[in-house]
């Protein structure tokens, strides 16, 4: 058909018209798409209407009922509504401090996985070749499971001098809490990063000028430093220690951290973190060997190449897949249905079963992924963005 | 943006060491002729490697240790061992296991010949040798220490003979063969899916344990495959309708976590489905393993049809291909080509994405684990019963990725 | 250029798409007439929701129970592969009632957070898996529950010594099943003793026991019956255990069905009335053969269909055969005999009758009878 298009000059027939069979064919394919979309979702309203359920969302408004371990402020007697806020609140926690996690870890095992020292390289491919052919939810099983929760009960569990504590009722450290005075202090803070800005600004111009070094970001570092420090020792101790306490049943006070929430992002991050060496190795020899030899031409040593040469490119190619990995990650947060840690799924579950409304908790659920797949898209969009920039700007 | 950059300070301000002396000659590389030599070249550099060398060193040895000891002394393998068939096959009724064994051959016997058409032969450096030597004594023991009876052993040993026998003959027949194998994987699928439910055999309802991981991955894979093509070629139809239809399957299905499709196909599934289509519950999970695959798939193909130069398109039509020879001759061809890596790196991830499935109350392996070490008599086992099954994935797995590596430097896909 | 390409795969689509329509609409009732669609037009097996269950039951064979495989004494999968338990029994009974083979059944163990999608998903016929029955599960869960077989209520499973009453467990980390009653009785009873209770919620009991073992909870709460059986089974492992004095609720657990199908109703629900009954008429596995051929009461012979003296035995009209009990008791005994053999005084568990007692007995069972 569509050669014959090519060739003939003439107008053809309707029926050999290449743009009546495209517009045809197209009104073909909608119509049978909907008349099997429209099949299944009558057969789906048929089949709760049989059991006198609907496809309305009203039913979020009812009061929850069940407990949930952490999160935001939250009681059984709040709302569906609410239950599933504190699911994707808990979702977002384990994702960003993941995916933050996983990165560094995952930087560190490439780039020993190129070290020259043997030990290093051999030690860090065992680690990427058992993670990454593992599944993450065996992982998950195990790290809860088999380490969380063997770790010592909460009466003899590790404790640093009663400021911090271990065991399988979770981890807690001090953490810092604004005190009486902070708002004195911000304003010091303000000013010290205005002041930081000004030098920043002085230094470059001057460099412009002269040409001579300009230390900049030392300089900038200093001045914010030393204002900030006269603000502390002025204002008079704006911030206070919140330490941690147990109560012998969990820890109250501090930064804490639960078995599940531990278990889970051990999980994700040996896992993810093997993903990501293998990118950032990979994408490390994908900067060709001529780069680096025009580098080392130039006199710049072995740190000045990676900084200067090779990793402002291997980040361009490893920003790709690496976008790929975080949304995988984050995903892949649901896996913690298996450990009890209240994430989206894991909460929309147990509204599904509770209210029986399966199908409306599923479009909450795709709603959801799909807002935080484009968010991380698009972040990972902007990171992309500069560092090309800022690559061809060289 | 910075008009120029002064390499000297930046450098100093990230904190990354800097050498004293910059040697702006290249070192030859070199080839280490004594064992002293190797040594010094790849774990004493310098100061700072050999420090690195030693301390890590240490650690990998006292942790190798412990993890020697907890599984040679500590560990209770009971667990594993009462457990064996559980972990393997669920409750697949025993006096039905034959239709599994079957099955076993048959994958070893066109293993084997293809293995042995596909010309490799393994290379035998002392190294290699001592490292396979004990290789195989590791899974022989493991296999003593698990098996029990003689029927088990027979049958178990009977694999690698049946595959070295069809190696052998698969060298003997070499170009010949090359035919009737590609026919024999083609048909591979169906037989055993009969032999495994036809003929009185055991519903989807009883598959179990690693078999049941095995089978979902194996059909899923097998039904993706043309399903993502079709996606990837749609997406890229100039057709409106097509197009936006498949951007929206491929990004809806990738958009959303495994969990909730396989939650949304264990209960929503069964309503959407016409009344008279009873699909099992293990059916419904291999379309919606197929489904979430498929959306992959097609990226993957995506990537390679974009990598396929306009000139192959021009080139073809001019020869005066029709578009669909061109898409099936020259362009699916190559593109195709260029994914089978990504391709089996997806498919190694699905495969470990049946585990997903113990979410449901469906028996495969990971939640065989965890049924066993709930037993009364292993209930301290946890590790031992998650570490099993950790194990069996990982082999598999790690193969397939092995096999995949050889495949890309056979193929060499990297090259272009 | 990709305009060719988009012809065949337009093609290939339409014809997929053409074939999947075809099929569904071969199958599909009109929507406008589902509900005076004649019975008996079986062809097919297109009109599930006008077909009996009963009647489907019967033309495949087996009956489909969903069923719990983690809890001792009531359904539990052995290392051999099979489920056994007082629940597996019912399920047994009702294959042995409807088809008059006990072994014409089929088991699918199904989550706790699953079972009632699963049952309207038609995954299995009917669910014995210790469910409990409440209003909104036989309204907006859309399920039938037909007759009582188990009276539990909810309790605190703790260490031994911690713990007084529920009440003294302020602060504490409870461990509890995914998508039960359980779960919801737990906040409500804090609630109303005003104290804070965190559950860790697990997917089952698989995983609880670990977590509780590892002192990752302070209590586990869940039905009386389930928790007496973990009790008895893992004491050696866990140290003494003890169950709080507090009962949170009343957790009537039987066998549940889909709603608005009568006929599968009835059938299920007798077969349970049937085996309360002949425990209370004193018909065991034992006797059972005498006694339907030579009935020693007329209510034993109505509840066996043993034949009277003009000839035809007592047919309820059940759509079942009148003699359906003998089968019954035949495979699994009568209710006494299931409690005993599972969960009572001599298996691990060693339940007390109890509210599970006869009515006779100062229990609570109390079957309508066969007349």
């Amino acid at each position: 058909m569509a050669d014959a298009a090519a060739v003939e000059p003439a107008r053809p027939p309707f029926w050999r018209n290449v743009r009546v069979l495209r517009f045809l064919g197209q009104v073909g394919f909608v119509v049978l798409t909907v008349l099997v979309l429209r099949e299944l979702y009558l057969n789906l309203a048929f089949g709760l209407r049989r059991q006198g359920l609907d496809l309305s969302f009203d039913f979020l408004r009812q009061r929850a009922g069940f407990g949930i371990i952490e999160g935001i402020s939250y009681s059984p007697n709040q709302s569906y509504v609410r239950a599933l806020q504190v699911g994707l609140v808990n979702t977002l926690r384990a994702a960003a401090v993941g995916i933050v996690v996983a990165t560094v870890f995952g930087l560190i095992m490439g780039v020993a996985r190129l070290s020259p020292n043997w030990l290093i390289r051999k030690i860090a491919q065992v680690y990427v070749e058992v993670f990454r052919n593992t599944p993450l939810a065996v992982q998950l099983v195990f790290w809860y499971f088999a380490v969380v929760l063997t770790l010592p009960v909460i009466e003899g569990g590790f404790s640093l001098g009663d400021f911090a504590f271990l065991s399988n009722r979770g981890a807690a450290i001090p953490w810092p809490r604004a005190g009486p005075s902070f708002g004195t202090w911000g304003a010091f803070l303000l000013a010290g990063v205005a002041l930081g800005a000004g030098v920043w600004v002085v230094r470059t111009r001057a460099f412009d000028r002269t040409g001579r070094p300009h230390h900049r970001v030392l300089l900038s570092l200093a001045v914010l430093v030393a204002v900030a420090a006269a603000g502390y020792v002025v204002s008079g101790d704006p911030v206070e220690l919140d330490v941690p306490e147990s109560t012998g049943r969990g820890y109250t006070g501090g930064f804490q951290m639960s078995p599940e929430y531990a278990g889970l992002l051990i999980a994700l991050v040996m896992y993810t973190g093997a993903f990501i060496a293998e990118i950032v190795r990979g994408s490390i020899l994908a900067v060709s060997r001529g780069q680096k030899e025009a580098a080392e031409a130039l006199g710049l040593s072995p740190a000045q190449q990676l900084r200067f040469v090779v990793l402002p490119q291997a980040m361009r190619i490893a920003i790709p897949p690496l976008n790929s990995q975080y949304l995988n990650l984050t995903k892949n947060t649901s896996l913690a249905i298996l450990i009890g840690y209240p994430e989206l799924v894991f909460v929309g579950r147990t509204i599904a079963n509770q209210a029986g409304r399966a199908t409306q908790v599923l479009l909450v659920w795709m709603g959801a992924y799909l807002v935080l797949s484009l968010s991380i898209s698009f972040l990972m969009n902007l990171v992309n963005r500069a560092v090309t920039r800022r690559g061809e700007g060289r | 943006m910075r008009p120029r950059v002064n390499l000297q300070e930046d450098v100093d301000l990230v904190g990354l060491p800097l050498e004293d002396e910059r040697p702006v000659e290249v070192a030859p590389a070199r080839v280490p002729a004594t064992p002293g030599e190797w040594i010094r070249d790849n774990l004493f550099s310098s100061v700072f490697n050999g420090v690195l060398t030693v301390v890590t060193g240490a650690l990998a040895l006292y942790l190798g240790y412990q993890v020697l000891r907890w599984i040679l002394v500590t560990a209770e393998w009971a667990v594993v061992k009462a457990n064996l068939r559980i972990y393997m096959i669920g409750r697949f009724p025993l006096e039905e296991a034959w239709r599994v064994w079957a099955s076993v051959f048959l994958v070893a016997v066109l293993g084997g010949l293809s293995f042995g058409v596909s010309g490799h032969r393994l290379r035998w450096t002392l190294r290699k040798a001592a490292l396979r030597a004990a290789l195989a004594a590791l899974v022989v023991g493991a296999l003593v220490f698990f098996l029990d009876g003689p029927r088990i052993w027979i049958l178990t040993g009977s694999v690698p003979v049946l595959l070295a026998a069809s190696l052998k003959a698969g060298r003997a027949g070499y170009e010949r063969l090359r035919v009737p194998l590609w026919i024999g994987w083609g048909l591979a699928f169906p037989v055993v899916m009969v032999l495994l439910r036809g003929f009185g055999g055991v519903p989807p309802k009883l598959w179990g344990g690693f078999l049941l991981n095995v089978v979902v991955a194996v059909v899923a894979i097998f039904l993706s495959f043309p399903a993502g093509v079709l996606l990837a070629v749609g997406r890229r139809s100039s057709l409106r309708a097509v197009s936006s239809f498949c951007v929206g399957f491929i990004e809806l299905i990738r958009g959303v976590p495994l969990v909730t499709l396989i939650i949304a196909g264990f209960n929503l599934l069964p309503l959407m489905l016409p009344s008279g289509m009873d699909l099992a519950l293990i059916v419904r999970m291999m379309l919606i393993f197929t489904i979430f695959s498929a959306a992959y798939v097609a990226e993957i193909v995506r990537g390679g049809l974009q990598g396929i130069p306009f000139g192959q398109y021009e080139a073809a039509r001019a020869l005066g291909l029709s578009t669909t020879r061109i898409l099936a001759l020259v362009i699916l061809p190559q593109a195709l080509r260029s994914t089978i890596p990504a391709m089996i790196s997806h498919f190694i991830s699905l495969f470990k994405d049946t585990s997903l499935l113990a979410v449901l109350a469906i028996t495969e392996l990971l939640r065989a684990a965890r049924r066993a070490s709930a037993q009364l008599e292993f209930l301290g086992a946890k590790k031992e019963a998650v570490l099993a099954a950790a194990v069996l994935f990982w082999v598999v797995a790690f193969s397939m990725s092995r096999w995949s590596q050889r495949l890309e430097r056979r193929l060499g896909v990297g090259e272009r | 250029m990709a305009r060719g390409i988009s012809v065949k795969a337009l093609a290939v689509l339409a014809a997929i798409t053409l074939v999947a329509a075809a099929c569904t609409r071969d199958e599909q009732p009109d929507e406008g007439d589902q509900t005076t669609t004649e019975q008996g037009d079986t062809g097919g097996g297109g009109q599930q929701q006008q077909e009996s269950l009963l009647d489907v039951v019967r033309s495949r064979g087996t009956v489909v129970c969903g069923v719990n495989d983690t809890v001792p004494g009531f359904g539990f999968l052995t290392a051999e592969g099979s489920i056994e338990g007082f629940d597996i029994d019912f399920c047994k009974a009702i294959a042995a009632g409807v088809l008059g083979d006990p072994a014409a059944h089929e088991l699918v163990p199904v989550t706790a957070d699953e079972r009632f999608n699963s049952l309207r998903a038609g995954q299995y016929d009917v669910l014995v898996r210790n469910t409990t029955w409440t209003s909104s599960r036989d309204g907006s869960e859309g399920v039938a529950f037909t007759h009582v077989n188990f009276y539990d209520g909810q309790a605190m499973m703790v260490r031994a010594g911690e713990f007084a009453e529920v009440a003294d467990m302020d602060g504490t980390t409870v461990c509890v099943t995914a998508g039960t009653t359980t779960e919801l009785n737990l906040a409500d009873y804090a609630q109303q003793l005003g104290i804070q209770i965190d559950a860790l919620v697990l997917q089952s009991n698989d995983d609880i026991l670990p977590a509780f073992e590892a002192g990752r909870c302070d209590g586990w709460t869940s039905d009386s019956s389930q928790l007496a059986g973990l009790r008895s089974e893992f004491e050696e492992l866990l140290g003494d255990l003890e169950i709080l004095p507090d009962v949170m609720s009343k957790e009537p657990l039987g066998p549940a069905v889909l709603d608005g199908d009568s006929a599968w109703y009835d059938a299920v629900s007798w077969v349970v009335k049937g085996l309360i009954l002949a425990e209370e008429l004193g018909v065991t596995s034992e006797n059972v053969d005498e006694e339907a051929a030579n009935p020693s009461n007329p209510q034993i012979g109505n509840l066996l269909g043993a034949p009277t003296e003009e000839g035809a035995p007592f047919d309820p009209g059940l759509g079942l055969e009148p003699d359906f009990m003998v089968a019954v008791l035949q495979a699994v005994g009568n209710y006494g005999e299931i409690f005993e053999r599972h969960v009572g005084a001599n298996t691990p568990l060693g339940l007390e009758r109890g509210l599970n007692a006869l009515w006779t007995e100062g229990g609570l069972h109390y079957a309508p009878p066969f007349r």
